[in-house]
């Protein structure tokens, strides 16, 4: 007899936990272009630049409440509009891609602050250096028929977004005084991006 | 220099807030997932962080959102190579130029008056 009531316990305890133990959802940020919208800013006194990307890589997972992703950016894909300040960025001198050909975004732990807005702590790495970060995100989760809809795939979809400030020297980046009025140690970096549901 | 500069920012510069455009189908999924309160400028793009003055803006470029009509967005496409002209890049070189004016007249002015002093 008491071991049909302790097994009826833990039923009974299986069932009551089970909607608190929400299965993380996968997502791929492997989506076309059109669905991601990355820009830079430095903002000095002669001018501000501007750059963007629309490529991405990587994957996240999430339960609604906290999750993981990487993210990578090919430093290829960074475009300020000038085709020579695009090459100069890229040499060994900035960003250096031939020695690391990825802008690398990692969140490895998603707290919860309520109203759609996660704060993610990581590390972000580029030029070869990794660096930790926080940044809040802003996360919403869109239905399977709006994401069939617009192309992102038959399993829903997520749309992030973040703001977060970058200093160069903390990557080994020494603006050369010749560029010193003109770009920022500190750039703030935007992500807008789709992923779609795995 | 400095009148050139006072021409072009009063009566051809606009203030604007630049977007990198999001492309239209993504502008379609953000307004469906709008809701009131949230920010308008990223429904059509990334906004910059602040608003600034750009000299020439045109206005086929320009975005007043039915959400917020206060707002003015101005899209920039990168890959299209569009760097829209700054004001503050027009001040600050015609104050480099003003100055620049400035001690080539005070040289000027120096050796006209040794070299009539010799003479």
């Amino acid at each position: 007899m008491s071991h049909v009531m302790r097994t009826l316990s833990v039923a009974l305890l299986v069932i009551a936990l089970a909607p608190r133990m929400v299965q993380a959802k996968e997502y791929s940020f492997d989506v076309e272009s059109k669905f991601v919208n990355i820009t830079f800013e430095s903002k000095m006194d002669i001018e501000d630049i501007l750059g963007t990307s629309h490529s991405i890589t990587g994957s996240a997972s999430f339960d609604g409440r906290s999750g993981s992703f990487a993210l990578s950016v090919p430093v290829s894909s960074l475009d300020t509009g000038i085709e020579m300040r695009n090459d100069h960025m890229k040499s060994e001198m900035w960003m250096d891609a031939a020695k690391a050909p990825n802008i690398v975004l990692r969140g490895d732990k998603i707290v919860d602050k309520g109203k759609g807005k996660y704060e993610v702590t990581g590390k972000l790495a580029f030029r070869g250096v990794e660096n930790p970060v926080t940044f809040t995100v802003t996360a919403k989760e869109i239905p399977a028929a709006t994401s069939k809809k617009f192309g992102l795939g038959d399993n829903g979809a997520l749309r992030v977004r973040t703001e977060f400030r970058v200093k160069l020297s903390d990557y080994g980046i020494q603006i050369p005084e010749m560029a010193a009025a003109k770009v920022s140690d500190v750039w703030t970096v935007n992500v807008s991006v789709f992923a779609k549901g795995k | 220099m400095l009148v050139a500069g006072y021409v072009l920012s009063s009566s051809y510069s606009t203030e604007v807030l630049i977007i990198t455009p999001a492309a239209p189908e993504a502008v379609e999924m953000n307004k469906m997932l709008w809701e009131e309160g949230e920010p308008v400028a990223e429904i059509y793009g990334v906004p910059a962080s602040e608003p600034q003055r750009i000299i020439f803006a045109d206005e086929s470029r320009i975005i007043r959102p039915e959400e917020d009509e206060a707002l003015v967005l101005f899209r920039v496409t990168k890959e299209a190579g569009e760097n829209p002209l700054q004001e503050k890049t027009i001040w600050f070189f015609s104050r480099w130029a003003i100055t620049a004016l400035g001690i080539g007249g005070f040289i000027s002015l120096a050796a006209y008056t040794v070299l009539r002093r010799r003479s």
